[in-house]
């Protein structure tokens, strides 16, 4: 791509949209503002191409211009949305008696809980927690996309994973029984 | 894979350290119902790395292709626009201009809308433009007794 071909940043749009879509979405819970941003991050990565970082992996130069935008706008949004609570109404309109099983919620499902709940956490616990548990990467590339140390990658993960299952257990008891309100992390 | 130890690799990971086979691990929690009971007891929060990226359509991807290169082409188009003006030195010569064009009406209101007053001199013509000024946006006009010559930036995209 530094040879300013458009051809391959088209390649590159078509392979990392998908994945990018979702994070950002997961993070700004807005899938319009979502798509604004991963277009303004390709647009991000052409204008910068010259001075791309060999020493970073492309994915985690990718990721970081994304997560930075994603942070950015959720400072300035000026007003936040409250979601609904719809899988609880759903729940109770169930006729089934027998305990909710967690391990069986459908993926929509756990998208609104998860949606619901990073509500509660700020920017960068939250990309933190999506970085490191939902895109799967390890703490070190978390602190290269976030450009932090790994140290402070943790502290916002302990946070991050306190706060959620404390709301979990809070708005969804009746899949975590076991679970004490301030939780292991 | 077979299913892990998933006591142990959580208690690793708890301790920051990142256990070699934990991708692998993390994607057998899909595939298995067992699995993913016993790690969502022991951490409730593996309730969310069953999440997938979004599946998007081809034609879904090819319209983010497009939005992209307009974007980019816009863009590039933009400060290619910005750096000719500036470095053909006409927006120098237009402010130059703008500023003798102010000075002129301040000095003397010969342009304000006014109407004549009595005994007072008539009003200057306003000749059409002698010529451009390196560019469209600019017009070069001289009053009609030709002492002064009078840039006027005729248009309002133009960004000085």
């Amino acid at each position: 791509m530094r040879e300013a071909d458009e051809l391959a940043l088209a390649e590159l749009i078509r392979r990392k949209t998908p994945g990018l879509l979702s994070l950002v979405t997961r993070m700004v819970r807005d899938s319009e503002e979502a798509r604004d941003l991963v277009q303004i991050t390709f647009l991000r990565l052409w204008e910068s191409r010259e001075r791309y970082d060999s020493r970073f992996s492309p994915n985690t130069w990718i990721y970081r211009i994304a997560t930075n935008l994603a942070i950015d706008h959720l400072r300035t949004r000026s007003s936040r949305e409250r979601v609904a609570e719809p899988l609880r109404f759903e729940l109770l309109r169930g006729g089934d008696s027998s305990p909710p099983d967690l391990s069986k919620l459908e993926l929509r499902e756990v998208e609104r809980i998860l949606s619901e709940l990073a509500e509660r956490l700020t920017p960068r616990q939250r990309a933190c927690f999506l970085l490191r548990e939902v895109e799967g990467l390890t703490t070190a590339e978390v602190a290269e996309v976030l450009g932090c140390d790994e140290s402070t990658v943790r502290n916002h993960l302990f946070h991050a994973r306190r706060e959620l299952q404390q709301q979990l257990a809070r708005r969804y008891p009746e899949y975590l029984p076991a679970i004490p309100l301030g939780g292991t992390a | 894979m077979n299913c892990p130890n998933w006591e142990r690799l959580l208690a690793l990971r708890e301790t920051g350290v990142e256990p070699a086979e934990w991708k692998e691990a993390r994607q057998h929690l899909a595939d298995c119902p067992t699995c993913r009971r016993v790690a969502l007891a022991r951490d409730p929060m593996l309730l969310f790395a069953g999440l997938r990226p979004l599946h998007l359509a081809p034609a879904e991807l090819e319209r983010m292709v497009d939005s992209v290169r307009l974007l980019v082409r816009s863009e590039g188009f933009r400060r290619q626009e910005r750096v000719q003006w500036w470095s053909r030195g006409s927006a120098k010569t237009a402010l130059r201009a703008a500023a003798v064009a102010g000075l002129a009406l301040l000095s003397d209101g010969r342009f304000l809308p006014v109407g004549p007053q009595p005994g007072a001199a008539p009003t200057p013509q306003v000749f059409p433009a002698v010529e451009a000024v390196e560019s469209s946006a600019a017009r070069l006009y001289q009053l009609g007794d030709g002492q002064l010559d009078v840039v006027l930036i005729v248009d309002a995209g133009l960004d000085v």
